[in-house]
């Protein structure tokens, strides 16, 4: 019981951070141990080193990856949410789609990322395309999996009850895709990294940090590599965090007793009301 | 004694089963009627048709003359799993009729606050499901039903799925919520004692084809307490629903025992 207990909270915060910190001592302590070139392997704080140093370059290749990264996020997000209401509202559009859909998996995005350059131009485009198109998938299938998985019993009690398509969508098909669509936002959110860097390793005319790491490589600069590798990391990292962030304050009935704040001031408040005005109401 | 629920001539047919075949029932305004069978007589088949989610194959079901066969949304359906939405607080989950229906009204909002209130459930309104106990939950699910409104209402099995205790208090909590409300109750349940307990009447229907096989009216006087299941009046009562049942499906009892009671020796 006290084991679990101590797993949640502050300290599971304080435990990861330490497992962090030894892993970082452990690379650090055997680059040095073992006299491995920087140009092979850096040590951990040299590589920090180099973004510190040369942040005011790296900034701007930052904002540009992190733009690419959010923006695509959003397009992906977005495009998945709407084809999969469409897909199961209308059964002959999803018989027509998921086949095209799997294809656009199974085809190797960065096989992909080239020509479409080609179609789009240098700019941003192509990134939101390929950011998009990895997150889109995990949202598709998790919202269609959510989207179907209402009760049968449920869908007759509520056409028992009398109801147009728009109101059970809205009211009980949706609200049942949001738990596999917490779900979907995590690993779309570390995906979309990939995503942007793939999408830079193509022709660019506003580069990021995906294009300086090739960049880099090329000119032997390791340290520099592992320095922009670890900035696309803590990206990555913060995207899940928020997004397990969003998928607490979207899902609040699994870890709460009761409802709180906006969910549900707007009962009390009218409960209170009417409960006061009827004093003496008995049982 | 107006009657306010048909059901006329229903038939129906899963590929080459009968289901149901001849249905007539009538049940009065303000009646509460019940009916047992064993399982996989068309109990849920024939609640299904009456609240429109199936369609017989021919007959009709009237509600105050009106022909409303195939047609959802005139009578309310209490099934037995509670169905309560996981995201909706209790408040929410009494209140789904109207939402789903269109815009909740302040008075509804009241009137299920108030219903909460007064049968218990005042302290968990902004509760999820999750924090209720079976017993719980099936309360809300017919406070659900009861703000719906409808002049007649369907429960089917409610209470199947419940612990015996639990579900001794709960039939004796809706006959209270049926003396405050009024209301016309057609009921179904496998169980004899449940029927007799709740109903003015009980309909015995029998299996393959289903079939409304007999019918007993239970004039035990009301308000009535779960100590009366003990009475000498239920006792017959039961004999009797007893025999009605067994002889109706043809099933044979053990050897040296005879449907009403007596050993056969």
């Amino acid at each position: 019981m006290k084991r679990i207990k101590i797993l949640h909270g502050a300290p599971m915060l304080l435990r990861s951070l330490a497992a962090v910190v030894v892993a970082v001592a452990l690379w650090e302590g055997i680059v040095v141990a073992f006299h491995i070139p920087s140009y092979v392997i850096p040590t951990p704080l040299s590589a920090a080193k180099y973004v510190f140093d040369n942040w005011s370059t790296i900034q701007p290749l930052f904002l540009q990856t992190l733009k690419e990264i959010c923006l695509g996020f959003v397009v992906g997000v977005a495009a998945g949410l709407i084809l999969a209401v469409i897909m199961s509202e209308v059964r002959l559009f999803h018989t027509i789609v998921y086949p095209l859909l799997i294809a656009t998996q199974a085809t190797p995005i960065i096989a992909i990322a080239p020509p479409l350059v080609i179609i789009m131009g240098f700019g941003i485009t192509p990134k939101l395309t390929i950011v998009g198109l990895i997150v889109f998938f995990p949202v598709i299938i998790n919202v269609l999996s959510g989207l179907s998985s209402v009760d049968a019993d449920v869908l007759a009690l509520c056409k028992s009850i009398g109801t147009s398509r728009l109101r059970l969508l809205l009211l009980v098909k949706l609200p049942s895709s949001l738990v596999p669509l917490g779900a979907a936002l995590r690993i779309g959110a570390t995906y979309a990294v990939t995503g942007a860097v793939i999408g830079e390793w193509t022709a660019t005319t506003t580069p990021g940090l995906g294009n300086d790491i090739l960049n880099q490589q090329s000119a032997l600069n390791t340290p520099a590599v592992f320095g922009e590798v670890l900035i696309l990391t803590g990206i990555g990292i913060a995207g899940f965090v928020l997004m397990s962030g969003v998928e607490r304050l979207i899902t609040p009935w699994r870890r709460r007793a009761q409802a709180r704040g906006l969910l549900q001031s707007r009962y009390r408040r009218h409960v209170r009301e009417g409960l006061n005005t009827t004093a003496g109401f008995s049982l | 004694m107006t009657v306010l629920l048909e059901i006329r001539d229903v038939q129906r047919r899963f590929g080459n089963i009968d289901v149901l075949s001849d249905i007539n029932v009538k049940v009065a305004e303000g009646e509460f009627v019940s009916i047992v069978g064993p399982s996989g007589c068309g109990k849920s088949t024939l609640m299904n048709i009456i609240a429109g989610l199936t369609s017989p194959d021919s007959g009709h079901v009237l509600l105050a003359d009106k022909d409303i066969t195939g047609s959802s949304g005139y009578v309310g359906y209490m099934f037995q799993k509670d169905l309560l939405i996981p995201w909706r607080t209790v408040l929410g989950n009494i209140t789904l009729g109207p939402s789903l229906r269109g815009r909740v009204s302040k008075s509804e909002v009241l009137e299920a606050a108030r219903m909460a209130e007064r049968y218990g459930l005042g302290q968990f309104i902004d509760n999820y499901p999750h924090t209720l106990s079976g017993g719980m939950r099936q309360r809300v699910a017919l406070m659900r039903t009861l703000l719906l409104h409808r002049p007649v209402m369907l429960l089917d099995e409610p209470f199947g799925a419940l612990d015996a205790q639990t579900r001794v208090q709960l039939q004796e909590w809706l006959l209270a919520v049926w003396a405050d409300t009024g209301g016309t109750i057609l009921f179904i349940t496998h169980d004899i004692d449940e029927a007799i307990f709740v109903s003015d009447r009980v309909l015995v229907m029998s299996a393959r084809p289903g079939t409304i096989a007999s019918e007993l009216q239970v004039d035990i006087k009301r308000p009535r307490a779960i100590d009366i299941t003990t009475s000498e009046e239920f006792v017959v009562m039961k004999r009797q629903a007893m025999e009605l049942l067994y002889t109706s499906h043809g099933l044979q009892l053990p050897p040296g025992i005879s449907p009403s009671g007596e050993s056969a020796q």
